[in-house]
């Protein structure tokens, strides 16, 4: 079977640049990840210091750009020469000695020192960057000059250390020290204040604990308003979301044109999702005034909704079973007809199910969209909040509490029962 | 051939068949109040309320709907939970032995809401006598003061302790008559039907049995109409109610057309350098907020790995003190967790003062309870042979825990951890919207200052931070799973 | 009977993903009525050979004919029609697994019942009362409304035929149709296809994988091995030394009844 030549002329050879690359791209890679871990511990050590030594504000760069920049590139050629780097664990590299006469080597200090030397020769002078990827063998100039070579390892032959003594794993914990020290002082934590302030916070404690019953009435209502927010926006949004999601499978629509309408689907999509919906509120509530806020608040998990239900549907399309496609297709069924009737029965029950999921995330959001001009209950709650009216406000969460509540318990059964 | 009578399915179906005439009657009534007051505001509550006897009426009215509709056609919840009504050897029933059926059911349900109501009400009575009825300005259902001179916290648990003491007795008998009832009056025949079915010789079957089952088209039956007529009457009092107006979205949009530009020709004068009144930069907030999310998964996950196991029902409920302590956790991961991180956000902000440390504390909390539901879920799909296996060599319950579950729950706990990462850089960038720091707090200050530019220089932010934080957790949680 | 139905000539497919020759060249003509066995080991090209000649994939080469209309240059509308006169049952069933039977078998009927009707799922009565007719024919009635995959492995390859029925198929493709049954079950569904070929006259290619079951069913046997014929003729022909060139040195029969 295996006859090379006799598949010639249906095979085209991979360029040699490419077939390189392959071998270049984890060295490159284990390369920025040590350059990586280094800017990064750099940055937030000093970061943490300036501020701990000033008291205020913190600064990044205490040291000159360049001064950096010399820092961040020396630490992964000294370390991958010396050690086994973090980027080489991550990427699975080791470090050998290649003997052009096979001699036994005694000491292998030497080679390391050169390679070192040799990489500041060689990749300055971007002979190094070019070399490996037009050579025959895709080794670097730096390494055939000081006979080593970064190779993979399979994880078998990977000699297991503690954690504890090998090089990364100590770095690891130190970077993981330095950011955890910077969080402790970026976020103001002061768990004192948690204890000495506690009686702040007795007020809103009492107000949820015995609420404002005579504000049962309104609260139900503003919650009519808020569930139908999430209604109107999930229902509009599955009508949009249910045909593009058809556009946004990648095994449905191929040519060239279904590739650009697939990705220009794809980054829109998670440009909306990744903006929480009560920013999208926001803006709308400019648009279409105060006056109509609950309106804005179903036009922001509308949009939001679309985004996040594109990408769900269509990453379920992309795993449909192809068998009944294929039936279908061989009964002699049209393309409107293989999807009407190979591919819809399938997706039913599933995008029901992410329909489900979606409309208890919106009546979650629902209840606090309103917190900044989004209409229905929270926007009265942020109200009572504002006016320390903490016995109205405890009514409204007990509310929002118990809907949130009996939406996830709802959808949970319809969706168990679904599948 | 011989299950019939379905209790728990009937008892379902008519709480369907309910629900949804009476969703229709509060239609019905906001249409009204609509169309003959024009009086819709932001506050519903400023329309003229409805007199108490029209809701008593849409209350007892739908509900012998339901059951009319359950006996004459196949009703949406008898269709949902697969029932029909039919006589005992499995024929269908003439329309007129239908209409006598429907009055037994009425007097039967009489029956049967008399004797819970006879046996609950001199509980409720008595309470409402010993506790009072009014109490202050706005009506207590509980008001223990009047009775107990305990003030404050108390007073308050006082309440709840009346109200959850009454409640429970008042159900507890009810529940009990009405068990007495379906048990000793509705099922005393051999063949398990209720007393109405005895009578009416009809029978309710499982669609599922019946050999002659149709399968009319949606329009054909009653059911799909009121499905229609559900949906359709959801979508008219949902526009209505939250105020949709395309002719406002189109005309606004060419007045407000300057803030989508603005929006999308970021200021980037404040990325740097300190803005003079918040006196941080764009990438210092940011910087908060990703540490605030940081922070607040590190923490979370710290107290969630302990408090899993407490809620494990695989591990804990093996005696009484464990099934309590189980309990508890799954109440308090519940409760927490449906409080939304936003009101979190403005508890704690009261609490500690607002900054980036409430917001920290915000997102812990939930996360904890997030996490905690998760992990302890996942503890219980555990598989229970190595547990056993570890257990027989005489090992303790913290060993088994230590040698039999952890290294089975280490994976997804990590794909969990991370998913939460990812929620919380999302929701670090809006938590500071109610006050607390970060990057959502110069979004808002930006917003209220009508500076368009540079709001869109910190949504961009947003979306240039979410979404590598998306696929770096994407990637990590391929790899590991 | 003077002509053949279906001519295969130099038929070639080369999968680039995988560079793979799948069929190399075949070439072989099939008369009206026959049951035509395609045996070979896995990987030797029988379901790409199928799918090739009703173009679920499309070849690299070569030419199909069937009843003397160019299959391989069919354009959309047609290719339609040559289709559903090729009735095809899969391995895997290939039901759609969340309908019910009816629809399953319904969708047999795609190619001949106008758009619009199916676009509203209204099939016309004569075809709902042909479907009961073909799953009275695997013995499925009472299933009708069942869905498919509550069915067993064998109802629902019965499922399939009715479905294939439904076409009012002159030829029928069956792709390896009893390797996911047992072997009581595979001689039933065998039986389905040869009361097919025997009394409603439909040619049948069938791939298999047993010898013993395409020794008692077809009437031809073609053996094909890495995309090429290497046997071609009457089911007594193939002995052991045969067997051995098919199948590879250390091939034993295994018998099925
Ligand atoms: N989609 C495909 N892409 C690449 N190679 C394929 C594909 N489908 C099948 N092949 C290869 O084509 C050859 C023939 O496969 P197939 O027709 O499925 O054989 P059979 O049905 O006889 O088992 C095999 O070597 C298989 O690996
Ligand atoms: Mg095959």
């Amino acid at each position: 079977m295996a006859n090379k030549e006799y598949y010639a002329d249906f095979i085209k050879p991979k360029p040699r640049w490419l077939a390189s690359w392959d071998t270049v791209k984890p060295r490159s890679l284990a390369f920025l990840t040590d350059a990586g871990f280094a800017a990064l511990l750099l940055l937030v050590a000093t970061y943490f210091f300036t501020r701990v030594i000033t008291g205020g504000e913190g600064s990044f760069l205490v040291m000159p750009w360049w001064a950096l920049l010399v820092i961040v590139v020396e630490v992964p050629v000294v370390w991958q020469s010396f050690g086994i780097s973090l980027g080489m664990r991550a990427l699975g590299l080791r470090l050998i000695v290649v003997d052009p006469q096979d001699r036994p080597r005694r000491t292998v200090i030497v080679p390391r020192f050169l390679r070192v030397l040799a990489w500041h020769i060689s990749i300055p002078l971007l002979i190094g960057i070019i070399w490996p990827l037009v050579s025959r063998d895709a080794r670097s100039l730096h390494g055939r000059l000081s006979h080593t070579q970064l190779v993979g390892v399979s994880p078998e032959q990977v000699k297991k250390t503690a954690w504890y003594r090998t090089s990364s794993g100590l770095a690891t914990v130190l970077l993981c020290v330095v950011i955890l020290a910077a969080g402790v002082s970026i976020t103001k934590i002061n768990l004192k204040t948690l204890f000495t302030e506690a009686s702040n916070s007795t007020l809103v404690w009492r107000g949820l604990f015995s609420p404002e019953w005579s504000e049962f009435a309104e609260g139900l209502e503003l919650l009519m308003v808020t569930i139908f927010m999430a209604f109107m926006a999930t229902l509009f949004a599955v009508i949009v979301a249910a045909p593009l999601s058809f556009f946004a499978a990648r095994n449905l629509f191929r040519g060239k044109l279904g590739r650009v309408v697939y990705t220009f689907l794809r980054v829109a999509t998670s440009v909306i999702r990744s903006i929480e919906p009560i920013v999208w509120a926001i803006i709308f509530v400019v648009i279409v005034t105060p006056r109509r806020a609950a309106f804005a608040g179903v036009l922001a998990l509308f949009l939001h909704s679309i985004a996040d239900l594109t990408k769900l549907y269509s990453e379920r399309l992309e795993s449909i079973d192809p068998g009944p496609v294929e039936a279908i297709t061989a009964t002699g069924g049209s393309k409107s007809q293989v999807i009407q009737y190979g591919i819809v029965p399938q997706i039913l029950t599933p995008y029901l199910s992410f329909t489900l999921y979606r409309w208890d995330i919106n009546v979650r959001m629902a209840t606090i969209i309103g917190a900044l001009g989004g209409g229905g209950i929270g926007q009265m709650l942020i109200q009572y909040t504002r006016l320390w009216d903490w016995e109205r406000a405890g009514m409204l969460i007990l509310l929002i509490i118990a809907t949130v509540w009996i939406m996830d318990y709802v959808s949970g059964r319809l969706r168990a029962h679904l599948e | 051939m011989h299950v019939r009578s379905f209790p728990k399915r009937r008892f379902m179906a008519l709480a369907v068949d309910w629900l949804a005439l009476l969703y229709v009657s509060y239609g019905v009534y906001y249409l009204i109040n609509h169309w003959y007051r024009e009086l819709v505001t932001v506050r519903p509550s400023y329309q003229v309320p409805f007199p108490l006897y029209a809701w008593v009426a849409a209350f007892v009215g739908s509900f012998l709907l339901a059951v009319l509709w359950e006996n004459v056609g196949i009703s949406l919840g008898f269709r949902a939970f697969g029932l029909r009504v039919r006589s005992k050897d499995a024929q269908h029933v003439s329309l007129g032995r239908r209409i006598r059926r429907f009055g037994l059911d009425l007097v039967s349900l009489c029956g049967l809401f008399a004797v819970s109501a006879l046996a609950a009400a001199p509980i409720v009575g008595l309470a409402t006598l010993f506790l009072g009825v009014r109490h202050g300005s706005g009506i207590s259902l509980f008001p223990g003061t009047m009775l107990w001179p305990i003030s404050g916290w108390l007073s308050t648990l006082g309440h709840f302790a009346a109200a959850a003491a009454i409640l429970a007795a008042a159900g507890g008998v009810a529940y009990i008559a009405a068990r007495a009832m379906l048990r000793n009056v509705w099922m005393v025949s051999r063949d398990r039907d209720n007393l109405v079915d005895r009578i009416a010789k009809t029978s309710v079957f499982r669609a599922a049995d019946l050999e002659d089952l149709q399968h009319p088209k949606w329009y054909r039956t009653s059911s799909g109409w009121m499905t229609i007529l559900l949906i359709g009457m959801s979508l008219y009092v949902g526009w209505l109610m939250t105020r949709i107006s395309i002719a406002a979205l189109i005309q606004r949009a060419g007045v407000t057309g300057y803030i989508w530009k603005e929006l999308l020709r970021p200021d980037l004068s404040h990325l740097v350098a300190a803005e003079p009144v918040l006196q941080t930069s764009l990438l210092g907030a940011l910087l908060e907020t990703v540490f605030m999310a940081l922070m607040a998964t590190v923490a979370g996950v710290v107290f969630a790995f302990p408090l899993s196991f407490l809620g494990a029902r695989n591990i804990m409920a093996t005696g009484p003190i464990g099934w309590t302590i189980y309990t508890i956790m799954r109440g308090f991961f519940n409760i927490v967790r449906s409080v939304e991180t936003l009101i979190w956000g403005i508890i704690f902000g009261v609490w500690v003062g607002f900054g980036p440390f409430a917001g920290m504390l915000a997102l812990t909390v939930h996360t904890i309870a997030a996490l905690g539901k998760l992990y302890s879920e996942q503890v219980e799909s555990i598989d229970p042979g190595p547990l056993e296996a570890i257990a027989a060599t005489g090992a303790r319950r913290w060993q088994v825990v230590l040698y039999g579950v952890i290294p089975q729950i280490i994976p997804s706990y990590l794909a969990f951890t991370l998913y939460r990462w990812d929620i919380n850089v999302r929701m670090s960038t809006v938590i500071g919207l109610v006050g607390a720091g970060g990057i959502g707090r110069m979004l808002f200050y930006y917003k209220n200052d009508g500076r368009w530019g540079e709001m869109g220089t910190a949504v961009l932010l947003i979306v240039a931070v979410v979404w590598l934080m998306d696929y770096t957790s994407a990637r990590v949680r391929e790899k590991i799973t | 009977m003077d002509k053949p139905q279906l001519q295969i000539e130099h038929l070639t497919k080369v999968y680039e993903r995988g560079e793979v020759r799948a069929l190399n060249d075949v070439s072989f003509e099939v008369n009206r009525g026959e049951f035509l066995i395609l045996i070979g080991l896995s990987g030797s090209g029988k379901s790409t050979f199928l799918r090739c000649v009703n173009r679920l994939i499309e070849p690299t080469s070569g030419k199909v004919y069937l009843n003397g209309i160019d299959v391989t240059g069919a354009r959309s509308a047609e290719l339609r029609r040559i289709r559903r006169q090729i009735g095809m049952v899969f391995q895997q069933f290939n039901l759609v697994r969340r309908s019910s039977v009816l629809t399953n078998v319904l969708a047999g009927r795609l190619g001949y019942v106008p758009r619009w009707r199916t676009l509203l799922g209204r099939f016309p009565h004569e075809d709902i009362k042909k479907a009961e007719a073909c799953l009275d024919r695997v013995g499925l009635r009472e299933k009708m409304y069942t869905r498919a995959d509550q069915l067993s492995g064998g109802q629902q390859q019965r499922v399939g035929i009715a479905r294939a029925l439904m076409q009012d198929p002159e030829l029928l493709f069956a792709d390896e149709p009893v390797s996911a049954l047992d072997p009581a079950t595979s001689n039933s569904i065998l039986q389905y296809l040869e009361q097919m070929n025997k009394s409603d006259g439909v040619t049948v290619i069938c791939a298999l994988h047993f010898l013993s079951l395409a020794r008692r069913y077809g009437t031809r046997i073609i053996a094909l091995k890495d995309g090429e014929i290497v046997f071609e003729g009457l089911p007594n022909e193939i002995d052991e030394a045969r067997f051995k060139e098919i199948y590879g040195e250390d091939a034993e029969e295994v018998e099925i009844r």
